[in-house]
């Protein structure tokens, strides 16, 4: 990737005066990548170019307050202890619907764990793995992938119906997102040279269609960069990144890309990323294979366009502030003292999942076990 | 990271394979890192996260090397 030339391009904007804020320029050519089917990708839009180093970070402190889920009802037997990767969750009204291992919980407004449905299986409701949920204003799906299916449920968590889908993509990111018309799944059609299927809500046997190319071919490096992080809202917007580039594509309910934001930062050249350039390496464990760094690890569109993800420990807003203009407007990172007697030894939280909503992260990490709810 | 996978008890190349052969999925912490791990019938992929830091790699067919130092996938392996 061409980073010292963008670098010169935002050195140069950033150094005038009566500067947009923090340093979004809207329609410039941004960098290209050494994969032609992702270049094409970045022709069919404006861009603009984001520099996530001149936004100042706030620092939060998160402490045991903060903590959800540090109660259970009785109807729960055992405690809740949440690992380390894989927990997802999403939050209708004011409950939160906790994704982890076999089950859903249901943790309710005052953070006390109320009941769980799931259980180590294959019948119906039963999960194999690790669940992926999403949800609309009808339904929670449950991607129970290593069930080759998806279980649908309704708010109350009542089982509606399991559909068996042809699930054959080893990779591990591979999530979902629901509007009340479609279902979009990280996970490519079988045979397709695309990345994400598309079911309609209304006729869920059939897949309806697939879109966004797979820019590393099957059996070629590296392959990571074929993982997508995909969100939506309810205004059938959709948010698309591919693991490890710096690159947000926002598209609209016709799956044409309507705008891309580029991401400059240190951290991102930090990453040191093998190039996007797929080739022929033959390897059987990481050690043979190139490795891919994350850049962008959790996004989330939220119904008014508001973009949030994770960069490393920090969380960042992205707002929209006329048609496909975008400007990064805060960021955050969190730490907690590693243990309540040692105040001073204070330390980064990762953030696997998040919800941000009505100026409130809930969030869940990489090594706490637990839920969090902060302001922001 | 690699180097945090590859030390530490280490179970033997055809022990493992047989544990990983087919389709499934597990995860464990090891040297202060966390791992997903999946494989299904072609290929795998694996996620390793330390520090704030994750790395990715995906592969063809078997998997052919250790994960946590062999722990996983015996301690929270889901056989598909």
């Amino acid at each position: 990737m061409n980073d010292k030339s963008l670098g010169w391009k935002v050195l140069a904007v950033c150094s005038l005066p009566l500067l947009i804020t923090y340093c979004s320029s809207e329609d410039t050519a941004i960098p290209q990548t050494e994969n032609q089917t992702f270049n094409t990708l970045l022709q069919e839009a404006p861009a603009t170019i984001i520099d996530l180093d001149e936004v100042p970070v706030d620092t939060v402190l998160v402490t045991p307050d903060n903590m959800l889920g540090t109660k259970r009802s009785s109807r729960l037997s055992e405690p809740v202890f949440l690992s380390p990767m894989g927990t997802r969750f999403l939050k209708i009204g004011d409950s939160l619907y906790v994704a982890n291992r076999q089950k859903i919980y249901v943790l309710d407004e005052k953070g006390v764990w109320q009941r769980s449905v799931g259980r180590q299986g294959r019948g119906p409701g039963e999960f194999a793995a690790s669940i992926r949920i999403s949800h609309n204003s009808e339904y929670i799906a449950a991607l129970d992938y290593w069930n080759g299916r998806i279980q649908v449920f309704d708010h109350n968590l009542n089982l509606l119906f399991t559909e068996t889908k042809n699930l054959h993509d080893s990779h591990l990111s591979n999530n979902l997102a629901l509007t009340d018309d479609f279902l979009y799944m990280g996970i490519p059609p079988h045979g397709s040279e695309d990345l994400i299927s598309v079911y309609k809500m209304d006729d869920f046997k059939n897949r309806f269609d697939s879109f966004w190319p797979k820019i590393i071919p099957d059996g070629l490096q590296p392959g990571p960069y074929n993982t997508i992080i995909i969100d939506s809202n309810e205004s059938n917007q959709l948010a698309v990144t591919n693991l490890g580039l710096p690159y947000l594509f926002i598209l609209n309910q016709e799956k044409r890309i309507n705008h891309l934001l580029y991401f400059d930062s240190t951290y991102y050249r930090e990453l040191e990323n093998p190039a996007a350039k797929p080739v022929r390496i033959e390897g059987k464990d990481e050690h043979s294979l190139p490795g891919v760094r994350s850049f962008i690890q959790q996004m989330q569109l939220n119904d008014d366009g508001t973009i949030y993800f994770t960069v490393g420990y920090n969380l960042y807003e992205v707002i929209p502030v006329a048609t496909n203009k975008y400007q990064l407007n805060r960021a955050w990172h969190f730490m907690i003292e590693e243990s309540p007697s040692s105040s001073e030894n204070l330390k980064s939280m990762h953030i696997t999942d998040m919800i941000v909503e009505s100026d409130s992260l809930y969030f869940v990490t990489m090594s706490e076990g637990y839920l969090f709810k902060t302001g922001l | 990271m690699n180097n945090l996978l590859n030390s530490g008890q280490v179970l033997s190349r055809n022990e493992m394979k047989k544990i990983v052969a087919g389709t499934g999925q597990c995860s464990c912490s090891y040297g202060g890192c966390n791992v997903e791990f999946g494989q299904v019938a072609t290929g795998w992929s694996m996620a390793v996260c330390c520090n704030g830091d994750c790395e990715s790699y995906s592969g063809s067919g078997q998997y052919g090397g250790t994960i946590c130092g062999g722990q996983c996938p015996n301690s929270d392996l889901q056989v598909a």
